[in-house]
Order: structure tokens, then C-alpha cells, then sequence
């Protein structure tokens, strides 16, 4: 028998036999649902709670559950008291992060060994870029909430103050710092 | 009531007393942190009790920006440098937070002037990055344009909400600091990057372009948690001339 003619025979032959066993399995699901539906214990949300309270293992859900009310009314209480409840306080420390925008740091760096980037949104403290291909580009993507940030890369100890991305530059301590607008139109985040 | 509910409220009751202990003996115990660190530092005790105290008051108002007491204080002791410049730096940023000024900027601009340095097996190296005495000059001219600035919108009838009176434009205490704040840090980088201190038209370039960018950037924010709209913007720049400008910049100089 030819190859062809072998696969075309194997395809009808599977074919015939998936039509012939169909029936066994429409509505599968839908019987399957039906038959659990009327094995199962039709319950209210009062017998509900009757069985959560009730003696034996019952008693102890119970207990739990009113340790957990108690506790949680008593923390927001506690919250509130000492000040702390963020949507009361408007305090932008504690206060929810607008959602923020993944900004790209790149910097082509040939033979480097490392390469940081330190601006006002890592405290000034070095968050490694990497090269994982080895061809010499060194990137970082961090996300970050709209505003101003100051940055600059540090190449093996080097302070490398002007990224061709920044939108502006700045002079601080005698050296070049880049910065970028997060959030504006066109900042590339 | 079931005995077992009521076991588990004394419980519960029990425990909520020691959170809410703990909390107040934690904020106690942070304040003593910052003081043993800053005596640690070499500072007298007198020193270190109103720079505690400036550092709590800024955290409370949010003047310190993302920076807690005793990390600021613990910047101070790990970094090698004189002792009188390192409690001038302190001291200038304690007077601009006794001042109700926004010294975040400030303290940022320590952050980046005392930097991290690694040797060969990178292990951080004590020293600052950048000379201490460069740092108190730095944080001394800006401290002054923070001044300066409040001073200028006052003088411009623009205050915070709490100081309403007639006749007066009044923001919220956010928005006004943000705008005192971006300002004065436009302005701080402007003189830095050599900038003439007599050209206020260029002055006022920088204070413009710095407010536009920062408003348009944050404009992408949800409606309402913006803290420089363009309306405060307008405001500003259309108070504001670039003869206003020269003074405020020159008083800082000569005072820093």
C-alpha cells in the first residue's frame, strides 16, 4: 500500500469511528450536572448558619468566626483611632500608588561589567541593568507612578549622567543627571 | 452566651490590647532610634533631640518625602566625613522643617550627594560620594530658595488653605508645598548648572518649563489626586513675572 493511500484510510477509519460514538457524549456535561444537582442536600442560609453554630465541630467554626468579626471591627477601630486609616489620613505615604508605567532604562555599554541606574525613585541606590545576550545593551524596565524622576547609570563605578532618552538634563554636584517625565505624552514609559 | 464565645471575645480582646500597645511603644521606640543614632553620630544631646523632634514633625506633615527618621539619621552615622558639616546639613534641613518648609527635595539631594560607592569586591565603601562640605553648600542655597519661593507666593497672595483671609488664593497644603517645591528645585537647578542668576526671563523659563512638565506628567493621574493642576500652574505663571524672579534668587545666594 502507498503512504498517501495509508494515511487517507487511517483518517476515514477514525472519522467513522468518532460519528459512531458521538451520541455518548452529547450532553455529557448537562446529565452530569443534572444528576449531582439532585444528589445534593438542598440547604438554607439559616440551616447554613445553624450548622456553623452548632456543638461539636460546628462550635468551634463558630468560635472562629466570632474571633474573626470581632477582630477585624476591632482592628479598623484601632486603625482609626491612631490615625492611620490612608482614605481618612490622605497621608501619600501610605497612600494607594497611582498605577504606574513601565519605564525602559537602556544603555549600551560594550565589555562592561556592570551596569547600574540610581535616580530619586530607587533613593539613589544602584538597581542593576542587565545584558543577558551579551550583545553589549544593558536594560532594565522598572514600573514606575506618574512625575519627575532624576536618574543616572553608573558603568563600572562610572556616573554616566546623559541617557539620549532623558527628556531633560541637570546639573547636580558638579555632574550631569538625566530626567524623565513619567506619565507625559511621548516620555517613552 | 455559649462559654466557648465567650472565651474567644476575652481572647480577642486580649489581643487587640497588645496591637494597639505595641503600635504606640513602636512609635516611641523609633523616636529613640533616631535619637541614640544621632548622638551616635557624634552630635550633643540637645543637637539631637531638635533634630528628632524637626524629623517627627516632618514625617507628620509628609515633608520628609519617601525618607523615614532613622534612616535619615543612620545615613549620618555610616558615612565617614567632619562632624560639624555632617550637623550643619542635619541642622539646615531641621531649620527648613521647623520653617513648615518642604525639605523632602532637600533630604533627596543629601541621598544623592552622599550616594553609594562599592570597591572591586562590591562591598559598599563609607565614604560619601560627594564631598560633605559640597553637600552643605548644595542643601544650604536650596534650603534658602524654599524660602524664598514661600516668601514670593505669599507676597503674591497665594497661601494654604489654612491661612485664608480675604482677598487671598488658598490651596491645599499638598499642592501648595508641591509648588513651592518644584519652584524652588528649578530654580536650584537652574543656578547649578550655571545658569545667571540676573537673567529672569531665563529664570523664569526654567520655574515655567518645570511646572508644565510636571503638571502635564501627572495629568495622566486620576482626577483629583493631581497636586500641580494646570489651574495652579496658570495661577502661578501668571503672578509670577521674571523681575520676581532675580531677588529671590540672589537673597538665597547671599544667605547660603
Amino acid at each position: 500500500m502507498r503512504e498517501d493511500n495509508l494515511e487517507e484510510t487511517l483518517k476515514n477509519v477514525l472519522q467513522r469511528e468518532v460519528s459512531d460514538e458521538a451520541f455518548h457524549i452529547e450532553g455529557l456535561e448537562e446529565r452530569i450536572v443534572t444528576e449531582l444537582a439532585g444528589q445534593l442536600p438542598k440547604s438554607s442560609p439559616l440551616e447554613a448558619l445553624k450548622r456553623l453554630l452548632a456543638p461539636t465541630r460546628g462550635a468551634r467554626l463558630g468560635q472562629l468566626a466570632v474571633i474573626g468579626a470581632t477582630a477585624a471591627v476591632f482592628l479598623v477601630l484601632g486603625a482609626f483611632l491612631a490615625g492611620h486609616l490612608p482614605f481618612l489620613e490622605g497621608n501619600p505615604r501610605l497612600a494607594v500608588t497611582p498605577s504606574g508605567n513601565e519605564v525602559l532604562f537602556i544603555m549600551p555599554a560594550i565589555g562592561a561589567q556592570s551596569v547600574t541606574v540610581v535616580g530619586s525613585f530607587n533613593d539613589w541606590e544602584a538597581t542593576p541593568l542587565s545584558d543577558e545576550n551579551g550583545d553589549g545593551i544593558w536594560t532594565k524596565s522598572i514600573s514606575l507612578p506618574p512625575g519627575r524622576y532624576e536618574y543616572a547609570f553608573v558603568i563600572d563605578g562610572r556616573w554616566w549622567g546623559q541617557d539620549p532618552l532623558a527628556d531633560e538634563y541637570v546639573r547636580s554636584f558638579g555632574e550631569y543627571n538625566s530626567v524623565r517625565y513619567v506619565g507625559l505624552a511621548g516620555d517613552g514609559a | 452566651m455559649n462559654r466557648c464565645i465567650m472565651k474567644a471575645y476575652l481572647i480577642t480582646f486580649a489581643w487587640i490590647s497588645v496591637l494597639l500597645l505595641s503600635e504606640t511603644g513602636v512609635a516611641l521606640a523609633s523616636q529613640t532610634d533616631v535619637l541614640t543614632t544621632l548622638r551616635e553620630v557624634g552630635l550633643s544631646s540637645a543637637t539631637a533631640v531638635r533634630i528628632s523632634t524637626a524629623l517627627e514633625l516632618g514625617l507628620s506633615l509628609d515633608h520628609l518625602g519617601q525618607y523615614a527618621p532613622e534612616e535619615i539619621a543612620q545615613w549620618f552615622k555610616v558615612k565617614e566625613g567632619p562632624l560639624d558639616d555632617k550637623e550643619a546639613i542635619l541642622l539646615t534641613i531641621t531649620q527648613a522643617l521647623e520653617d513648615g518648609l518642604p525639605a523632602a527635595m532637600l533630604i533627596d539631594k543629601v541621598k544623592q550627594g552622599l550616594g553609594q560607592i562599592y570597591d572591586d569586591k562590591k562591598n559598599i565603601i563609607p565614604q560619601p560620594r560627594h564631598p560633605l562640605p559640597q553637600i552643605r553648600h548644595e542643601i544650604s542655597v536650596r534650603a534658602q530658595l524654599l524660602a524664598g519661593v514661600e516668601g514670593l507666593l505669599h507676597g503674591k497672595n497665594i497661601f494654604v488653605s489654612e491661612e485664608a483671609r480675604a482677598g487671598l488664593t488658598v490651596l491645599p497644603l499638598r499642592r501648595f508645598d508641591a509648588l513651592v517645591t518644584n519652584i524652588a528645585d528649578a530654580l536650584g537647578d537652574y543656578l547649578e548648572g550655571d545658569g545667571n542668576p540676573y537673567d529672569g526671563f531665563l529664570l523664569y523659563q526654567a520655574m515655567s518649563t518645570r511646572l508644565r512638565n510636571q503638571s502635564s506628567a501627572e495629568s495622566v493621574i486620576p482626577a483629583g489626586e493631581s497636586i500641580i493642576p494646570a489651574e495652579d500652574v496658570d495661577l502661578v505663571l501668571d503672578r509670577i513675572e521674571p523681575g520676581d524672579l532675580t531677588p529671590t534668587v540672589l537673597k538665597a545666594l547671599n544667605q547660603s
